[in-house]
């Protein structure tokens, strides 16, 4: 129940970041189905598809009515990959790690893709929500991602939903994956909030 | 025998004897404590997450995720194995955010460090060796019979301490 609801909120929000991709590459940009799943918090570690290597992340906690964590997260190579695209016209090495044009640039994307996600949702449910800051990190995705437990300290479940994104007609897939943790409060405002638009 | 591989996650902890590895991945502002006895051999492993179980608002909540109550717990477990003159080894508790983290949780990972310093303090548990602080996320491994803590970071350096 509160996964369709979920899913239904996830869809729509996702079709809203991956055309805010697409616009901002000039490229068609495919997503995936979203997944929603309830976990166990020690799950968050083991999530992400890069959990064991070193991925580009733009991380931000969101604010408002619905609260939560967001996270862009892609593997260095895409990184690099993306950062070209929006900045044709560099022609230097564009290592997200230690080019601070190029590393700004990409969390540029992530604030892009995340704002447009969470506009999505809030204009499809009447509520007010924003990312608080964003932050680019270059680390473990576990590590990273592991640092959203600080936003379920006391729960021992939490939904998490996630949406792949490709780049298309680009042979080696350039793939970016966008999470989504509402918090408890979350969950059960954004519930709400659909079933009242229905009636 | 087979060799014993244990991974355990935020708020897990795993006991190891004789031979085999503990591992835990995705320490970032966590703080992995190893204590162990090199007699005996006999290790624990503990990932924690908070300095302070007085913090919990719930009644109910998951004492292996607070530095006190999981190092109280994972002590007596080892004691009650047969180990004495435990050792300790601690890795993490870095700062992986510099703006995007909530005010109570900024400088978690130093508050974590402190937490288990002072408690291991009072336990008369020396601290053999560390690897803290910083802004990288960590993979801790730590290996029996020979009571190695090997560290690796984004920069795919490893360390052993």
């Amino acid at each position: 129940m509160e996964k369709d609801l979920l899913k239904e909120v996830a869809n729509i929000s996702t079709g809203f970041a991956a055309t805010a991709l697409s616009t901002l590459l000039q490229r068609q940009v495919a997503m995936n189905v979203p997944e929603i799943a309830l976990h166990a918090m020690e799950d968050l570690p083991r999530l992400s598809a890069y959990h064991q290597e070193v991925c580009a992340t733009v991380h931000a906690p969101i604010a408002g009515d619905v609260e939560g964590t967001m996270f862009f997260l892609t593997s260095m190579d895409t990184a690099v990959r993306l950062v070209k695209m929006v900045l044709p016209n560099v022609e230097s090495d564009l290592d997200v790690h230690t080019y601070p044009l190029a590393s700004s640039a990409f969390q540029e994307i992530g604030n892009i893709v995340i704002g447009s996600y969470v506009t999505a949702i809030g204009s499809l449910t009447s509520l007010t929500l924003y990312p608080l800051v964003t932050e680019l990190t270059i680390d473990i995705g576990s590590a990273v991602l592991a640092e959203a437990t600080y936003q379920l300290v006391e729960v021992d479940q939490f939904f998490l939903m996630e949406t792949s994104m490709k780049v298309k007609n680009e042979e080696e897939g350039m793939e970016g994956f966008l999470l989504f943790i509402p918090n408890e409060r979350a969950v059960a405002v954004l519930k709400r909030a659909l079933e009242r638009d229905r009636t | 025998m087979n060799e014993q591989r244990e991974t355990i996650s935020i708020g897990e902890w795993k006991v190891l004897s004789r031979s085999g590895t503990l591992r835990t991945c995705g320490l970032g502002s966590c703080v992995c404590v190893v204590l162990y006895d090199d007699t005996y051999v006999h290790a624990g492993m503990v990932h924690i997450m908070l300095p302070d179980s007085n913090q919990a608002r719930k009644t109910a909540f998951n004492p292996w995720r607070y530095a006190d109550t999981a190092l109280t717990l994972l002590h007596r477990e080892l004691v009650n194995q047969g180990a004495s003159n435990l050792q300790a080894k601690i890795a993490g508790g870095a700062q992986m955010f510099r703006h995007a983290m909530r005010q109570e949780y900024m400088q978690i990972g130093k508050r974590n460090v402190e937490a288990v310093t002072l408690w291991l303090e009072d336990a008369h548990i020396p601290v053999v060796a560390k690897d803290v602080g910083g802004a990288c996320g960590r993979t801790v491994e730590f290996t029996l019979p020979t009571f190695t803590m090997h560290v690796r970071t984004a920069s795919k350096t490893i360390k052993q301490i």
